[in-house]
């Protein structure tokens, strides 16, 4: 169903205005059925990695996926090749969640939006895997945060992209929503996809993800499977604080504790 | 239980029973529009003036109020579907062209042309200058209110625009040769369908339906958009070109219709309101019946003006913002009960 193919990150860097530059030369791949979480301190440049891959900041370098850059791609033809959630979590209108979700299939719709059966089970599936499919008659708007962004995680979903880009997608949901999505990415993955997702939490990000990436200052710093992520200071240094961590049963602990 | 099939039957069956309730409206309407006026003409006379066009009646009806009928429609459609466009594009329902001054602005294009004597009142520069009127005002605003364009900012913008298009009016009727022209400025900038001829008709038709064809074909960007600008980049949405062809079919339409029309405004606040309540709230879908609404309550309008007793007739530009301005304000009064987030 997903021809698998790899993201090859070459050299990646993104100017902010006065020279100053958000992201530099970062290079990196994700195979086909990695889920990888984006880390770093505030302002690191992890939004900033994914907008520039979904080719909405102007970025030098290549992101050849599939054979193609994606960097030099027409719009509408990445629009097929990847599905883009920002952190911002807007919606604007009154639509209906099941409406909202819908807008995923755009990529693929006659210009007079309607829906094919074949679209229509998409949408169910994806409202269904992030358990939003008791919203789908509500307008959007009455949603309370952690809903609304999982009617939103769920029209990113239903693009069906292979390449999945997700910025913060659990800031706002509770615990039990927080393992489903962490448990939905890894099933993703498992399908084929590639998954990359910026997350601010570390300990969730080193329970689930398969490999971690971290940025400090606009540099990626670490690339390293979550096992491995405090092989040496590195993660300590760049937040500024001592991770604690025990293994228990093959699963990771990490509590963040002050560096003094 | 009701399966979803009968669920999805029965909302197509509503949505047909509005649709024929529409229409049957309009033609009530444009029925109206052509049986009233300052002639009393029974329903039979009126009819059989504009299908013979022969005598008095034909003359009144066919020559005077048909023009009126086409105008009102054609205009008050074009001006729903600009309203409905803009909010689209700034995902906001006060985005109304009349806030920020653009019909007062294509006025001011088209009064400069008139009475600098540079042309004559049914030549094409009329429209052209107004489209231009139009556009820089519609283009200004995308500028100051940028791209989260909030509910302060657009308001803010919209008073600075409009004032500045009042400003220069007031400067073209300091300067005006005469207290004729004076008058008829003024009266441009209130808006009527009063004595205009199948002529003015064949001017405007063409912009309008251009700017029609124009705004109805972005429907899934507006669509998109609900998702705010970068999703709507990143689902293939050119954005750029999107605000390009929004601002041009605006700028067309609003000026085309003031150009035969004079300014009128916040059918296009008032017809997309309507609408959205109709279609569940999709900026898409909201444009072909904002539209149709608008052609709806642009010919009421017109036919009330008619019917208000007055010592002269009321005009229609000054009826549309006696009923849009107080819907304004109700909407903002509404937005700002919900918190800060619609003022940010």
């Amino acid at each position: 169903m997903i021809a698998p193919a790899p993201l090859d990150v070459a050299g990646l860097s993104v100017d902010l205005a006065h020279g100053r530059a958000a992201l530099r030369d970062a290079s990196f791949r994700v195979a086909p059925g990695e889920f990888v979480v984006v880390l770093g301190p505030n302002g690191a440049g992890k939004t900033t990695l994914l907008r520039a891959l979904a080719g909405l900041a102007p970025a030098r370098g290549t992101a050849r996926f599939g054979g193609d850059d994606l960097l030099a791609m027409r719009a509408r033809e990445r629009a097929r090749r990847l599905a883009y959630l920002p952190q911002s979590g807007e919606a604007h209108w009154p639509l209906p969640a099941r409406e909202i979700v819908a807008l995923g299939r755009i990529p693929f719709g006659a210009p007079g939006g309607r829906l094919s059966a074949g679209d229509e089970a998409i949408v169910a599936r994806a409202m269904a895997a992030c358990d939003a499919a008791q919203f789908a008659d509500r307008p959007i708007t009455e949603l309370s945060g952690g809903e609304r962004a999982r009617v939103l995680l769920a029209r990113a979903l239903a693009v069906e992209a292979p390449l999945l880009l997700v910025d913060e997608p659990v800031a706002a949901a509770d615990p039990a929503h927080q393992l489903l999505v962490m448990r939905l990415f890894a099933e993703q993955a498992a399908q084929g996809r590639l998954v990359v997702a910026v997350l601010h939490d570390v300990a969730l990000a080193l329970r689930h993800a398969h490999r971690v990436l971290l940025l400090d200052g606009g540099r990626l710093v670490a690339d390293r499977k979550s096992a491995d992520a405090f092989a040496d200071d590195t993660f300590d240094r760049v937040f500024g604080v001592r991770f604690a961590h025990v293994r228990l049963g093959g699963r990771a602990f990490v509590a963040a504790e002050p560096a003094d | 239980m009701v399966s979803a099939r009968a669920v999805a039957a029965g909302k197509g069956f509503g949505r047909l029973a509005v649709a024929a309730l529409a229409v049957l409206g309009l033609l009530a309407l444009a029925a109206a529009s052509l049986a009233v006026g300052a002639a009393r003409l029974a329903p039979a006379e009126t009819w059989a003036g504009l299908v013979s066009g022969e005598g008095a009646a034909g003359l009144i009806v066919r020559d005077i109020r048909l023009p009126r009928l086409l105008l009102s429609l054609s205009v008050g459609a074009t001006l729903g579907l600009c309203g409905a466009a803009m909010q689209g594009l700034l995902r906001n329902p006060l985005a109304e062209p009349a806030i920020f001054g653009a019909p007062q602005a294509a006025a001011l294009g088209a009064v400069i042309v008139l009475y600098l004597g540079l042309a004559e009142a049914t030549s094409l520069a009329l429209p052209v200058a107004a489209i231009a009127g139009a556009g820089l005002s519609v283009a200004a605003l995308l500028l100051i209110a940028g791209r989260r364009a909030g509910l302060v900012t657009l308001i803010l913008a919209g008073l600075a625009l409009s004032s500045l298009a009042g400003a220069a009016t007031s400067l073209v009727i300091n300067l005006s040769p005469n207290p004729f022209a004076v008058t008829e400025i003024v009266f441009w900038l209130m808006g009527s369908f009063e004595d205009r001829s199948l002529r003015h008709v064949v001017m405007a038709a063409p912009f309008l339906a251009l700017a029609c064809a124009l705004l109805l074909t972005r429907a899934r960007d507006y669509r998109a958009l609900t998702l705010g600008e970068e999703a709507a980049a990143s689902l293939g949405v050119d954005l750029a070109r999107l605000r390009v062809l929004t601002v041009a079919g605006v700028a067309i339409g609003v000026g085309a219709g003031v150009a035969v029309s004079g300014a009128i405004g916040f059918v296009g606040l008032v017809a997309p309101y309507l609408a959205r309540a109709l279609v569940g709230g999709d900026p898409g879908r909201a444009l072909a019946p904002s539209a149709f609404i608008g052609a709806m309550l642009l010919t009421a309008a017109d036919v009330a003006v008619r019917l208000i007793p007055a010592t002269s007739e009321i005009k229609v530009g000054v009826l549309t913002a006696l009923i849009g301005v107080p819907l304004f304000l109700w909407l903002i009064l509404g937005r700002r009960a919900r918190g800060a987030e619609a003022l940010a």
